[in-house]
């Protein structure tokens, strides 16, 4: 077993892989929450800071993409079948793409993690111990961030977005005989799964109904802690001959005015490859809540986010 | 769940063994007898579900696949056939045979180098057999009876990606005489019934229906009217022995 990588469970035995110099960041959230949309701004600004990223998604490996798709597309799949389906597609970029990368330093942004294959599984059967043992291959990432909504505020974005389809809303389970019940029900019901494993492993967690810019700002700011950390695996030093933007001291701090700029380039070009659509309503749907607290400013050495109350206080229980 | 015995009203019987032990000869012989007998049967292969096989076939020929991956393309394709070909057919109060079952993993994933334990949890969904065969033969036997009959040895069937050996051949020797290991240990574990495979075909499918005529006392989930095609169309099931009037 590699030194210094933590696994969630019995890891991979056979492999010597040697130190992980990169970080591993993992987005999660329900679909159509804009996790696409926030790492592309992501990769964009740790690129012009100089560091190697990789951008890993959920289904996408060489090996598995077109098989899941084939599925869903045709035949019924039971429970079991569907997750290791999942566990094999996270098992080829895990060795193919996402340790490759991490040894070489790089900062790898995981868009959706093994918590997906958790939170769909724990829908269909609340033991998910099952799940979790398959899983225990997987190394425990420096940082998973949870964009929270609620699925009220999900609903539209993800109508205005191109509607709902039949997986995301859970069709399989047959909870109800139209979509958009079905995909309320199933959508919550994911939701409260996340909102468990919030709290079980430590996510942290961004209120996603703000706007693009807000939540980028503090996505940056607790991105920007974990990788100036250290820990373990010690500091991971930019490209050299990257744009050196302020190397002392807030080196990656971006001003809100940049920030804006970027938001528009990655949005307003042709763009289809996001699967969340276009974000153009953002501000439009998640209109401003009352009693909704901004994110406390953090310092550089951060604390475990249990210390500061429960994040999920802020929102309204569904 | 593996651990347990099963609740279904049919029967599961699974043969294991290494290549050349002479398994899927054996099962051919229980399934002709069984169904002659009028049991309605059902057979399974290892890694046999459409549902992965292109992806398993590409992955071999790319040459990408790694220990945890082969292994859980196996599991995937053992998961589809356990909802498709196993479950339905054992809740229908049916035999099934199954050549080859999670043993296989067991022995074979766990040499590749994943994790024994971790191997273990991922088939812990798997029904467990009523009765489990494990043709035990000796490595210089089953080298003999694969390399004279088979056309050639293939990358990962001769375990090639564990960088045994640069010779085909040789690597497939060692290979099998890993997981020729493996399976002794798994004998106590999971109380497989062992069969000596270096027996006449005859003698050792006179075991395996001894054993297995022993296991089906008191189940008579035999064919009866759906054969016959009656012209009552309610008589082409089979009504279960304990739901008679």
């Amino acid at each position: 077993m590699p030194r210094g990588t933590k696994f969630f469970g019995d890891g991979l035995p056979y492999l010597k892989t040697g130190e992980l110099k990169g970080k591993l960041i993992a987005l999660e959230g329900s679909d159509g929450v804009g996790r696409s949309t926030q790492i592309d701004l992501l990769q964009e600004w740790l690129e012009v800071q100089g560091y190697g990223v990789v951008v890993t998604g959920w289904t996408r490996s060489n090996l598995m993409s077109r098989t899941i798709e084939m599925a869903k597309n045709g035949n019924m799949l039971d429970r079991m079948t569907f997750s290791l389906l999942y566990a094999t597609d996270f098992a080829d970029r895990l060795e193919n793409q996402i340790l490759p990368a991490l040894r070489s330093g790089f900062v790898v942004i995981a868009d959706r993690y093994i918590y997906t294959a958790f939170a769909r599984d724990a829908v269909r059967d609340p033991d998910m111990r099952w799940i979790k043992d398959v899983f225990g291959f997987a190394p425990v990432p420096d940082l998973v961030c949870y964009l929270r909504i609620d699925v009220e505020n999900l609903i539209p974005r993800v109508i205005e977005s191109g509607g709902m389809n039949y997986w995301e809303s859970g069709m399989d389970l047959h909870v109800s005989d139209n979509i958009f019940d079905s995909f309320r029900k199933y959508q919550k019901g994911l939701i409260e799964a996340y909102d468990k494993m919030a709290e079980e492993y430590g996510f942290e967690v961004l209120d996603a109904r703000r706007s693009v810019q807000e939540i980028q700002e503090d996505l940056r700011t607790r991105i920007e802690s974990i990788i100036k950390r250290g820990g373990p695996q010690g500091n991971i030093v930019p490209l050299p001959g990257a744009s050196g933007r302020g190397k002392e001291g807030g080196g990656l701090k971006t001003s809100a005015l940049e920030i804006e700029t970027r938001i528009q380039t990655v949005l307003n070009p042709v763009k289809s490859s996001s699967s969340e659509g276009p974000l153009a309503g953002e501000e439009k749907s998640a209109p401003p809540l009352a009693g909704l607290k901004p994110n406390p400013p953090r310092e550089a050495s951060i604390l475990p986010f249990s210390t500061g109350g429960n994040p999920l206080d802020d929102f309204p229980k569904d | 769940m593996f651990q347990e015995p099963h609740k279904f009203t049919g029967k599961l019987f699974i043969v294991e063994g290494i290549d050349g032990s002479g398994k899927s000869t054996q099962l051919r012989l229980l399934h002709s007898w069984l169904e002659a007998q009028g049991y309605p049967v059902f057979m399974t292969e290892w890694n046999s579900s459409q549902l992965v096989k292109q992806t398993t076939k590409e992955g071999k020929k790319k040459k990408t696949l790694t220990p945890t991956t082969f292994s859980l393309l196996h599991a995937t394709d053992f998961a589809d056939r356990l909802a498709y070909q196993i479950l339905p057919p054992l809740k229908a109060g049916m035999i099934v045979l199954a050549d080859r079952y999670a043993y296989t993993a067991f022995s074979r994933d766990v040499v590749r180098g994943v994790h024994p334990s971790w191997v273990r949890k991922v088939y812990d969904f798997a029904v467990k057999p009523d009765l489990a065969f494990y043709f035990k033969v000796p490595l210089p036997i089953a080298i003999e009876r694969i390399l004279s009959g088979r056309a050639k040895l293939k990358y990962y069937e001769a375990g090639m990606d564990l960088n045994l050996s640069h010779s085909l051949e040789e690597s497939f020797k060692i290979f099998q005489g890993m997981i020729l290991k493996e399976y002794d240990r798994m004998i106590e574990e999971f109380g497989l019934s062992v069969i000596d495979a270096t027996l006449e075909i005859q003698e050792q499918q006179e075991i395996v229906r001894e054993i297995v005529a022993e296991n089906l006392k008191g189940f008579s989930t035999k064919r009866r009217n759906y054969a016959k095609r009656n012209k009552v169309f309610w008589r082409r099931f089979a009504i279960p022995e304990n739901r008679r009037a």
